[in-house]
């Protein structure tokens, strides 16, 4: 079915690819907005609430579509590969473009340059926090501990992504030794913090601040280039001394070479988007720090990462 | 009286009538879906999330959940008719419920098994709704090492409770851990045994496993052999109906399987086939007057695996409710219907949108009545399948299982691996190989492996570790005891024996 769409969908385009033009209407049919896992988890949930949000600047449809597969990487190669006419977008975070790029095979695009980030619409942070009732009150004192007695502290983490990039840069600054323990998911690695088999744990802020929130966890710091605006009290690992900045983003993007008229359409519909107070909503229930951030510096920002994460980045280490 | 209000309260939002019919179009689903093979109950739910969004918080939950826990009551009938199981939970159910199927009283077996589900469902209800918060903290009590030692003694005792062949079990179970390693790795991330194809880092689903090796092979050993499905070539009520001795073995069996799942259902891992297993064996292992019959169609066999099957799906929430952390990814998928309407799941969950909480858990007393009142007119309609001709039967269920293997993952891969599985399974049927080690080794390797790493990291590579802790160190001593055990026992036999004759 997508198949056959899609071939008589690209030759349409070609035909008509001469006819686009600065003053022409755009969108005049419905837009495909794709989510690269599938339906009912935290990505989905953004999608579906941005896809609302956008009908209403874009006075068009906006249909969700979920591509799951291959770590998030098939949803991404149905964007990028789509034709760059404007009418298929996609949402995603940046797990699939800058760590699972390198370990999937085949895939028929790569670093940030082959295909283009319209813009940032939710930045997720990536915390440290350590057991409620630790004698260890701020960064520091852990840091101390810790190189006074390597080794014997544990994090609870998850490996391979950014969150053990994020940790070996920070471990590496502040030269110490706390023995990292990877689970394979949130749900694990904050289950083993609050059954007390580890003194900290380093995840994403929104697996993080619900127990925060029940004093279960205490936060030491974030990785953030600035302070939460919901917890302005948690400094920033920055701030302290230690020049780690990750963040976990979602972005929207599409494929390489859409028509600037068009293009900046879109960008006008994804800002107009990240204002709407519904939209917001479904974000902030995940602890997303809601704000668009223009599509070159989110390029930039994955080009680093996903030069960071490299194999032969992590190779040379 | 706090709670019984908040119970009230609860009641009041799942009677609303968008809510009943909510709990009823959930459960509907759900039967559906645990009657046709290979269709997951993940995928109806996520076919259905979308839906969920023009309704409220509470109603898209409590139709979700109805799906969730109507797929359980669903899932025997084919095992029970067919020996096929609908989903992991039913393959036990097909050793013992098909044998007693085969004896003309396969509509006794179904109504067991809608009685038994209705019970277990009750049953861990109430305590979901009494011990929430308790149960959590008990629940984080367990962790790496503890994981580690359970998929351990859940290997040891299988390798004796199914089949004949200890020995044969054994192998069937290391190779079925062996084939668990292919894919990526959920410790480090890495890809092992890929030989770089995308295909094969997807790794083996159990779904087309399970439907394979049981499923297909079954299918194609009733084409090769002239034997065929059992008939049921009369429907009688009285048929249908179990008799006194069968109420009076099977209400125990329910119970105990009910118990048994709630509190597997606490901790995280494939719950439903893992309290399944245990259930069975423990049915096996104190079972007297019955003991031969085990195999051969004894009613304990069924009914306290599809009890335990049920408690599961329901204690399952608990982690959730309590804690807000997923840990199956049918949960996650309900917290994702919470998330779409702006509501953070978390601890405070049950404070801030207690409506939300008490109302599922209300819509859940009335969702099983719901079931139960579905099921039972439904036996008849299951065992007159029966009496469907024979090619157009195997016909179907090859057509459904094709479409629903291949609608979870949309992957061809997938269905070679249902067709592989089938003629690996039909191979080693014939031979006399049990196909249950199999199964569970592909289940519990990958648990008995990550829990063994995240243990020794988090140990720094000290085995004390499995023995320090007060769980781990009694869990460890279990472990002696199912290898020791059985050699002892024989031996103080042996002497008795011996001491008798001299």
């Amino acid at each position: 079915m997508r198949s056959i769409a899609g071939i008589a969908f690209a030759s349409f385009a070609l035909a008509n690819s001469c006819a686009f033009a600065a003053d022409e209407p755009f969108p005049t049919k419905p837009v495909t907005l794709t989510v690269n896992y599938g339906a009912g988890g935290g990505s989905d949930a953004i999608a579906r609430a941005l896809g609302r949000a956008l009908e209403k600047p874009l006075k068009q449809p906006v249909t969700i579509e979920n591509v799951a597969g291959g770590a998030g990487t098939r949803g991404v190669t149905a964007v990028v590969t789509a034709v760059a006419d404007g009418y298929q977008i996609g949402v995603a975070t940046n797990s699939p473009m800058t760590i699972a790029v390198h370990s999937v095979k085949g895939l028929s695009w790569g670093d940030p340059g082959t295909y283009d980030i319209l813009g940032g619409i939710g930045i997720v942070y990536n915390a440290l926090c350590i057991q409620a009732d630790s004698p260890l009150q701020k960064l520091d004192d852990v840091v101390n501990y810790a190189r006074q007695n390597p080794g014997k502290l544990k994090v609870a983490s998850i490996a391979g992504g950014i969150n053990h990039y994020t940790w070996d840069a920070f471990a590496k600054k502040a030269n110490i030794n706390i023995r990292f323990v990877p689970y394979s998911g949130d749900a694990d690695g904050v289950a083993s913090f609050l059954g007390k088999n580890t003194e900290l744990v380093a995840l994403t802020w929104p697996g993080l601040k619900a127990q925060v929130e029940v004093g279960k966890a205490r936060p030491l710091a974030v990785f953030g280039p600035e302070r939460m605006a919901t917890n302005p009290n948690v400094p920033t690992f920055k701030e302290l001394g230690y020049d780690v900045v990750t963040t976990s983003d979602y972005v929207v993007y599409a494929p390489k070479g859409i028509p600037e008229a068009r293009r900046s359409v879109l960008i006008e519909a994804i800002k107009q988007a990240v204002s709407d107070p519904d939209f917001r909503l479904v974000l902030v229930a995940q602890n997303i720090q809601v704000k668009f951030t223009d599509g070159e510096e989110m390029t930039r920002q994955f080009t680093e990462v996903f030069r960071g994460t490299a194999p032969s980045a992590q190779a040379g280490k | 009286m706090d709670l019984l209000a908040q119970m009230l309260g609860g009641f009041a939002v799942a009677l609303q009538p968008v809510n009943i019919g909510a709990a009823l179009l959930g459960a509907l689903v759900g039967t559906a879906t645990g009657v046709l093979p290979g269709l997951g109950v993940l995928g109806a739910m996520a076919i259905l999330m979308p839906i969920t969004v023009h309704f409220s918080a509470v109603t898209g939950l409590i139709m979700l959940a109805g799906i969730y826990y109507g797929a359980m009551y669903g899932g025997s009938t084919t095992a029970i008719l067919l020996r096929i199981p609908g989903e992991g939970g039913s393959i036990v159910t097909t050793i013992d419920g098909y044998e007693f199927a085969r004896k003309g009283r396969a509509g006794a077996a179904l109504m067991i098994c809608a009685v038994g589900s209705f019970i277990a469902g009750t049953i861990s209800i109430i305590g979901l709704s009494l011990f929430t918060t308790v149960l959590a903290d008990v629940a984080l009590r367990f962790s790496s090492p503890e994981f580690c030692l359970l998929a351990l003694l859940g290997g040891l005792t299988l390798v004796r409770i199914t089949g004949n062949d200890p020995a044969r079990n054994m192998l069937m179970l290391l190779i079925g851990m062996a084939l668990a390693t292919i894919g990526v790795d959920a410790v480090g991330g890495d890809t092992r045994f890929t030989f770089d194809t995308n295909t094969l880092a997807l790794g083996f689903d159990l779904v087309p496993i399970t439907l394979g090796l049981y499923g297909l092979s079954e299918l194609f050993h009733v084409v090769a052999s002239n034997n065929g499905f059992p008939r049921a070539d009369r429907v009688r009520l009285r048929d249908m109906i179990p008799t006194r001795v069968e109420w009076s073995r099977a209400w125990p069996a329910i119970v105990r399987g009910s118990g048994i799942g709630f509190l597997i259902g606490l901790l995280p891992g494939p719950g439903s086939l893992t309290a399944t297993f245990a259930s069975y064996g423990v049915e096996k292992a104190i079972a007297r007057k019955y003991r031969d019959e085990f195999g051969r169609g004894a009613v304990e066999g069924f009914a306290g695996p599809e009890a335990a099957n049920n408690a599961v799906a329901t204690s399952a929430l608990v982690p959730v409710l309590a804690l807000g952390i997923p840990f199956t990814p049918n949960v996650a998928l309900m917290l994702g219907a919470l998330i779409v309407q702006g509501i953070q799941p978390g601890p405070l969950l049950l404070s801030q949108h207690p409506d939300v909480v008490w109302g599922l858990l209300a819509s859940m007393y009335i969702g099983n009545i719901a079931l139960l009142a579905l099921n039972l007119p439904l036996v008849g309609i299951w065992v007159r399948l029966l009496r469907v001709p024979q090619y157009a039967l195997i016909g179907f269920i090859f057509a459904i299982s094709f479409i629903g293997v291949y609608t979870m993952r949309s992957s061809y891969w997938d269905l070679c691996v249902l067709v592989g599985f089938g003629a690996v399974g039909a191979i080693l049927r014939q031979i006399g190989f049990d196909l249950a080690p199999l199964v569970l080794g592909i289940v519990i390797g990958p648990i008995f492996e990550k829990s063994l790493r995240e243990t020794l990291f988090l140990s720094g590579g000290d085995l004390s570790i499995f023995v320090t802790r007060p769980i781990s160190g009694t869990l460890s001593a279990l472990c002696v005891v199912a290898v020791l055990g059985p050699a002892i026992i024989a031996m103080v036999r042996r002497n008795a024996i011996r001491a008798k004759h001299a």
